[in-house]
């Protein structure tokens, strides 16, 4: 065989998804009419780029559309062809049907029909078809039946009794047989098999038939079996070609999905990170500076006397501070801007704006904020949601804007930023904003709400994250299924974040997802509760005081407050939350820590603080499911486990909100409970 | 490559059918589980309290830096809390990827069990504990309760 290339696809499939990305937000930029060669030729290079890998790899459908895209690029760099939305929206097809391709390809799934796709961007770029550069095997017809394509072979294996007395091992040659193919399945023949009394085990009684899915000639078949084909029969037929590939859009497309999504998951495993060669460099710098600090307290130990000590001190000093720097530079590794996931709201606005034929334009804030790169992912899906949403229901008809006295566009602004130890990130409309009475309305009818209960609205608002709940009078293709306000309030509960509802009537309507920076490490404050050691994310915490200085006060049906400079604060006990006893009343200098979650501010009373330091989250699951006001556990130094207690956890548990005067919506994502009740 | 390969026969152990089981103590009964589902034993470990919890988690403990949950065996079939001494012993089981403790008197041994001397659990009405029993193991004068632990970590 010749080299196996195969090892470098997942790279290819990478870079492919780069460039593919590159295609999406660049193209959107030809529509604006600003086009300069520096926007064409990037353009082309991408396109080009992919071309040439995936020829050189033998995904010959990728190379034949890429070459197709190629030929219209090439026209517009040239300024044979202008650019017009028309051909945007090919192009943007052709940049679909290709990350699809890429998607397939990865998943070992067969390619669909190119042709047409390729004929309609040969008829833009005027040319006819694969012959200014020579591709390999441009496929004369489809993409399905293209000399290189794979075909499904049914093979069986059926060796005589006598073949391990001849030495040979029917597992290789299985094995041999399975590497020739992207697909293989293999069911063993049992006709054959005696009685447990009568089973010889130096003979074979077993027969084997393959599935196998291959670009291999019926030759290179043939060569596996060549050992053994005296001492087995073997049959070979071929699958007619045409089936599997032909009815790709409708039944097999829908069958093969959820395969291709197992694969996908299971290619999760092995996910890579690209990461800035400058940043590598400044961990490389890190780790010679830890390994010069830690040979200097080696050698300050050797001989060690008690002048010697300040030498020492310093050395560990250095140490700690390069320890730490290391952290933060691993921690920096995992970062990668949010502009990466914002590229591609900019092609589903404009997609959006044809397909409801509203004007929407997208403004983009603060791209550069970076994030963990798993929550940038896991971000990706509860944004579109959000942005759909709002380009549907949020924003007005050009008609309705005019007559309000609004511009004819709608605005949708993506707008993230850093504040403190948080990412906050923002999907603002200037559309109509959210009807209050026709949620509540909607809200009564489905039982969520008592009729003639006085809600305020912020309230009312948070309904709308009820599972199933839609206001829309019609059922878009869009939005107004029900499904996504839920979805999108779980996405941001998981990675534990905050969303809240701001919104003015005729003014537009505001998301605000906070959400930690990383999943991985917190700043915490240790305290102690009766036995038991917690730990409270620093971010979280206002200020400690203790209660000798701040009277606590019960209100009756409302459990306690604790005056904090004369103003009253609802004061939580993790004995009533969690069942924790805590020490005595009368005993010890309790405290109150005042904590900060969204809109909410509450104390909660501890026995004794320990003290600040950096906590590694451990995850309860899957060994355990995770407690209400527990956010996860860490270990301490001596080796004990200490629980991470959920601020916004703990708010709910204790029936904390936001006072409803300060006219500010509830603390956060977490909808009232008796609505999931 | 996305090859399946379904073996049809295995390979049966050295004496047709027999398996092991590690027997333990709680309160005056002996238990058994399935050996293979053990993963270590651990003897007296710092535990820390769960809130919110069923009775029978004792808490958690850190196991090379993976958090476990300790299961009281004794109110997990509905007696008292046992107590947790300097002696006391932590099965670590493995069940279906998640990992728990089982906090028990004492472990006594490892037995071979034939298929012959397991008999199916008696016929005590479905109530209770008695769906954490998946037979009864007889070895020589001992009774062995032979534990479902998928049943127990539910």
């Amino acid at each position: 065989m010749t080299i196996d290339l195969s090892r470098f696809n997942q790279s290819f499939f990478e870079e492919c998804k780069e460039h593919v990305r590159v295609l999406e937000d660049r193209l959107i930029e030809l529509d604006s009419g600003a086009v300069d060669q520096d926007l064409l030729g990037a353009l082309f290079r991408a396109a080009h780029s992919i071309k040439g890998s995936s020829g050189l790899l033998g995904f010959d459908v990728i190379t034949r559309l890429t070459h197709a895209m190629e030929n219209v690029l090439d026209g517009l760099r040239n300024q044979a062809l202008s650019p017009s939305p028309a051909l945007t929206t090919l192009l943007l097809e052709a940049t679909d049907m290709l990350s699809r391709l890429v998607a397939l390809a990865q998943d070992n799934q067969p390619a669909p029909d190119v042709a047409p796709l390729c004929a309609k961007l040969d008829a833009a770029s005027g040319s006819s078809g694969g012959h200014a550069t020579p591709t390999p095997a441009p496929a004369p017809a489809t993409g399905a039946s293209s000399p290189g394509g794979p075909s499904t072979w049914h093979v069986t294996f059926q060796p005589q009794p006598e073949m391990f007395a001849r030495g040979q091992d029917p597992a290789l040659v299985l094995r041999e047989l399975v590497d020739l193919g992207s697909e293989a399945e293999v069911k063993a023949l049992l006709d054959g098999l005696p009685p447990l009394e009568a089973l010889d085990p130096e003979r074979c009684f077993l027969g084997w038939r393959v599935r196998l899915v291959t670009t291999a000639p019926e030759a290179t078949i043939r060569d596996v079996f060549s050992f053994v084909d005296d001492v087995a029969t073997v049959l070979l037929e071929r699958e007619p070609d045409a089936l599997p590939e032909l009815p790709d859009t409708a039944e097999s497309g829908a069958e093969a999905r959820p395969a291709a999504q197992e694969a996908r998951a299971e290619k999760k495993a092995d996910q890579t990170l690209r990461v800035a060669t400058e940043k590598v460099d400044k961990l490389v710098n890190l780790v010679g500076e830890l390994v010069i600090a830690q040979a200097m307290i080696s050698r300050s130990l050797v001989d060690f006397e008690p002048s010697k000590l300040h030498t020492l001190v310093q050395a560990v000093g250095d140490l700690e501070r390069h320890t730490r720097e290391l952290q933060d530079q691993v921690m920096n590794i995992r970062m990668v801007p949010i502009g990466t996931i914002f590229g591609r709201f900019r092609r589903l606005v404009r997609d959006l704006s044809g397909s409801l034929g509203k004007d929407v334009r997208l403004e983009l804030v603060g791209e550069d904020t970076e994030l963990d790169k798993s929550m940038v992912e896991h971000l990706a899906d509860p944004l579109m949601h959000l942005v759909r949403n709002a380009a549907d229901h949020g924003l007005e008809t050009t008609e309705e804007r005019l007559a309000a006295g609004k511009t004819a566009h709608g605005t949708i602004t993506l707008a993230a930023r850093h504040q403190g130890g948080n990412v906050v990130v923002d999907v603002s409309d200037d559309g109509k904003g959210l009807d209050t009475a026709r949620i509540l309305a909607k809200a009564i009818e489905r039982g969520l709400a008592a009729p003639g209960v006085e809600l305020p609205p912020e309230r009312v608002h948070e309904f709308i994250f009820a599972a199933g709940f839609s206001t829309a009078q019609a059922v878009t293709d869009l939005s107004g299924r029900g499904v996504g306000m839920d979805v999108v309030k779980r996405s941001v509960d998981g990675l534990n974040g905050t969303i809240a509802i701001t919104t003015t009537p005729g003014q537009g309507t505001r998301f605000r997802i906070t959400l930690p920076l990383t999943l991985a490490i917190i700043d915490g404050m240790s305290l102690r509760v009766g036995g038991a050691t917690f730990v409270l994310p620093l971010n979280q915490v206002v200020e400690t005081l203790p209660l000798s200085t701040a009277p606590v006060r019960s209100v009756f049906g409302h459990g306690e407050v604790v005056l904090v400079r004369g103003d009253p604060m609802p004061m939580v006990r993790l004995s009533r939350v969690l069942s924790v006893d805590d020490d005595p009343e009368g005993a010890g200098r309790p405290l109150a820590v005042v904590l900060e979650t969204g809109d909410v501010r509450f104390a909660l009373r501890v026995d004794e603080l320990l003290g600040k330091a950096q906590f590694v989250i451990k995850s309860l699951e899957p060994n355990l499911t995770r407690p209400d006001g527990v956010l996860g556990a860490t270990i301490m130094g001596d080796g004990t486990v200490a629980l991470i207690l959920d601020v916004p956890g703990l708010a709910r548990l204790g029936d904390v909100r936001a006072r409803a005067d300060d006219g500010r919506s509830p603390l956060s994502s977490r909808a009232p409970q008796e609505v999931y009740a | 490559m996305n090859a399946q390969v379904q073996p049809q026969n295995q390979s049966a152990g050295p004496v047709l059918g027999t398996r092991q089981f590690l027997s333990f103590r709680v309160g005056s009964e002996e238990y058994a589980i399935d050996i293979l589902a053990v993963q270590e034993i651990r003897g007296h470990t710092a535990i820390t309290a769960l809130p919110q919890t069923p009775p029978w988690v004792r808490g958690a403990m850190n196991l090379r830096g993976v958090i476990v949950p300790v299961f009281d065996m004794q109110q997990r079939f509905g007696g008292g809390p046992v107590e947790y001494t300097r002696f006391s012993v932590i099965i670590v089981v493995s069940v279906g990827g998640r990992q728990v403790g089982l906090l028990v008197d004492a472990v006594n041994d490892v037995v071979d069990l034939a298929p012959g001397a397991i008999e199916p659990p008696p016929d005590v009405g479905a109530q209770g504990s008695s769906s954490f029993v998946q037979g009864l193991g007889r070895h020589g004068e001992r009774l062995l309760i032979l534990l479902d632990l998928q049943q127990v970590m539910a």
